[in-house]
């Protein structure tokens, strides 16, 4: 690894920064309805461009705007965190199964609110879906420790258990939601969206709910970078250094879940981002982590914003879900960073 | 998908061999019904009133008959078919409608109209991946009447284990019409058939007899929402999306090519549909006064014209959403919802 200047490093985000800003312009501007960027302009600064605009504007695209940005910013966050601390460039954030049991609660949500699904978010609502596939999460995640606590496996196996009993649990849940997919013919394009993940139809109401979970959990993820650096070095190197890397390891992996889970209950399972966005600041930025979560919740926000514009636009009126987009364009260009500057990935 | 297709094959092989078993003994049943039937065909009808007692018999003298499935292939029955299994709710109350219900052994658990679908073995439907073909089987049909495409695979297994097979499509009112041609000829009930699409194409015509002296130039704009999150509409090339013309209406989304795509709020609000028309599910709200409550609480909805105006309506799932004889009622509903004034009695 080089060893970076912390002085010099911080002005090394300002174009992560400009990046996401500039996604954040091009998300606003393109949409299945083009609005110029004087219109654009009008409607957030108050300005009547039409009634019509500036319920498209301030309604639907720029909540899906934020919220696509906080879900990236919360995927990139929680996957570097979970790297760090499985010290396994493999490691994303649905690793100990938090995407398949939000899954699970949201799919069983929705059968039960089958009839009504005319608004299950609407303001002013107890968001059940929300809620449901935040439980989901929480509980799949809480069994899969439970089992790894179970287990005796010694000293340095907890973390394997932990991925191993996640993946089995994956595994479990997600047969769980195609059973219940194949007995629900009807609901196969709900629930199949939810797998795919998409940000069709979602508020400002979301981001309420989602946004501050990500903030808290990413924040405190990013105050515990320090920590997170000597976590990677290994367990014996960080308790010489006097970390009491037990509890700080379970800390952040409680925040990366936490995190994850506020994602995941919003827009639905989307692959790729988290696993990549680290990789590639990483090989921007080194590994340090108080630059790398800062530099990753960038990245992640912007491919994010872009990959779910594209999937707004690329057919409109018809849309696309956006886990799809970011496993499309995301590959080659990571494939490509990792061919062009391979070496210093992990 | 391997294993699923390794499930099937020993299913085939199962069934195969339980044929072979029985082959023989099958063959000279069929042998010696056949002889029946050309010497005293009376004796086999079924309890029957007069009427349709004498159409079967006249027209059960016309065997063998070759009938076009919807590929345009010659489908060939020896005899008038007694077990008839009917996979497709639509076609099953063709069934009844021709007249042929008193041949039928079984349909599946979907169809639920006529009322007398009770009597019959209700064969366990969720897709067309979970038909069971031993259940198929045991009923010893002697012709199962499928849907075209969705039921390709299906059918090629049935073929295989000499079970005629008519497959037919039905997916738009010229689909329903052959339905009933290629369904009346096969059963031995041709001029029923005829008689059902001549009495279609009346009633459609007095429906929209009914509404002509209330269209003018600009027809009413209709959302069809099939489903909300994804947001889900019926295209224009789909039987909902073909009913809306029929009806009348301009479609909003008259420029998508899936049958059913997921469209963007965006464009809905801007193409700001006069009327909103959705399928009423059993479980579901049966107020459309409840769902323009909760549609009107829904980010950039309130201002919606349809909104606005209170025009949202429901249409019972089964009539809207069914390519059958029940069409005109569906058709009914939707030209009422949008030309409520040429219905004074509802």
């Amino acid at each position: 690894m080089r060893p970076t200047q912390p002085r010099f490093a911080v002005w090394r985000i300002l174009p992560f920064l400009g990046g996401l800003l500039l996604a954040l312009l091009v998300g606003i501007h393109f949409g299945a309805v083009q609005l110029s960027l004087s219109e654009i302009w009008q409607g957030l600064t108050g300005a009547a461009a039409g009634a019509q605009i500036e319920t498209i504007l301030w309604q639907i695209r720029l909540p899906r705007v934020v919220l696509a940005a906080c879900v990236g910013a919360g995927l990139a966050i929680a996957g570097a965190a979970f790297q760090g601390v499985f010290r396994n460039p493999l490691a994303d954030p649905f690793v100990i199964g938090a995407s398949s049991g939000a899954a699970l609660g949201a799919t069983l949500a929705l059968l039960c609110l089958a009839g009504s699904v005319t608004v299950i978010t609407s303001t002013g609502q107890v968001p059940w879906l929300i809620l449901a596939a935040f439980g989901g999460a929480m509980l799949i995640v809480g069994a899969v420790f439970v089992i790894a606590s179970l287990s005796n496996l010694g000293r340095s196996a907890p973390l394997l258990t932990l991925i191993l009993a996640g993946m089995a649990l994956s595994s479990f849940t997600g047969a769980l939601v195609s059973l219940i997919m194949f007995l629900n013919h009807e609901m196969l394009n709900t629930i199949f969206n939810w797998l795919l993940g998409s940000f069709s139809g979602r508020h400002w109401n979301e981001i309420a709910i989602a946004g501050p979970v990500i903030l808290v959990s990413g924040g405190l993820i990013w105050m515990l970078s320090r920590p997170l650096d000597l976590l990677s070095f290994g367990d014996e190197t960080a308790m010489s250094l006097g970390l009491p890397s037990g509890k700080v390891r379970l800390l952040i992996l409680a925040a990366a879940t936490l995190c994850t889970a506020a994602c995941v209950s919003v827009s639905g399972v989307i692959g790729f981002l988290g696993l990549m966005a680290p990789h590639m600041t990483r090989i921007l930025l080194g590994p340090r982590h108080g630059l790398l979560i800062p530099g990753s919740a960038l990245l992640g926000a912007t491919l994010l914003v872009i990959a779910d514009t594209l999937a707004r636009t690329v057919i409109a009126p018809t849309e696309i879900p956006v886990g799809v987009v970011t496993a499309l364009m995301g590959c080659p260009f990571f494939l490509f960073l990792l061919i062009s500057r391979g070496r210093q990935s992990m | 998908m391997k294993h699923q297709f390794e499930l099937k094959l020993i299913l085939l092989l199962l069934t195969l061999a339980w044929l072979v078993g029985c082959g023989t003994q099958e063959a000279g049943s069929v042998a010696s019904q056949t002889e029946q039937g050309a010497q005293a065909p009376a004796s086999e009808l079924p309890p029957a009133s007069e009427a349709t007692a004498v159409d079967v018999v006249a027209e059960a003298q016309s065997f063998p008959v070759t009938v076009k499935d919807y590929q345009g292939r010659d489908v060939t029955l020896a005899k008038q078919p007694r077990r008839i299994i009917s996979l497709l709710p639509s076609h099953t109350e063709t069934l009844f409608a021709l007249g042929a219900g008193e041949q039928m052994v079984g349909c599946t658990s979907l169809c639920n109209y006529p009322p007398e679908t009770e009597e019959l073995k209700q064969i366990a439907l969720a897709n067309p991946g979970s038909i069971s073909l031993e259940a198929l089987v045991e009923l010893q049909p002697d012709l199962i009447v499928t849907g075209g495409d969705y039921h390709r695979q299906l059918a090629a297994q049935l073929e295989t284990l000499k079970i005629p097979v008519l497959a037919l499509e039905s997916q738009s009112v010229a689909d329903i019409e052959k339905a009933m041609l290629g369904i009346g000829q096969a059963t031995g009930h041709s001029r029923q058939g005829q008689k059902l699409i001549a009495r279609l194409k009346d009633e459609i015509a007095g429906v929209q007899k009914q509404i002509k002296p209330f269209q003018k130039e600009e027809r009413p704009k209709v959302f069809y929402r099939v489903w909300d999150q994804p947001l889900m509409t019926a295209g224009p090339h789909s039987f909902i999306g073909e009913l809306i013309t029929l009806a009348g209406g301009e479609n909003v989304f008259a420029d998508v090519e899936p049958a059913y795509p997921q469209v963007s709020e965006e464009t809905l609000i801007l193409r700001n549909p006069e009327v909103i028309v959705m399928p009423r599910m059993k479980e579901g709200p049966a107020d459309a006064q409840q769902v323009l409550e909760k549609l009107r609480q829904r980010p950039g909805w309130s201002d919606m014209a349809a909104v606005k105006g209170g025009r949202v309506y429901l249409i019972e799932d089964d009539v809207i959403s069914r390519p059958g004889p029940r069409v005109v009622q569906g058709l009914q509903k939707l030209a009422q919802a949008l030309y409520p004034e040429a219905f004074p009695d509802p």
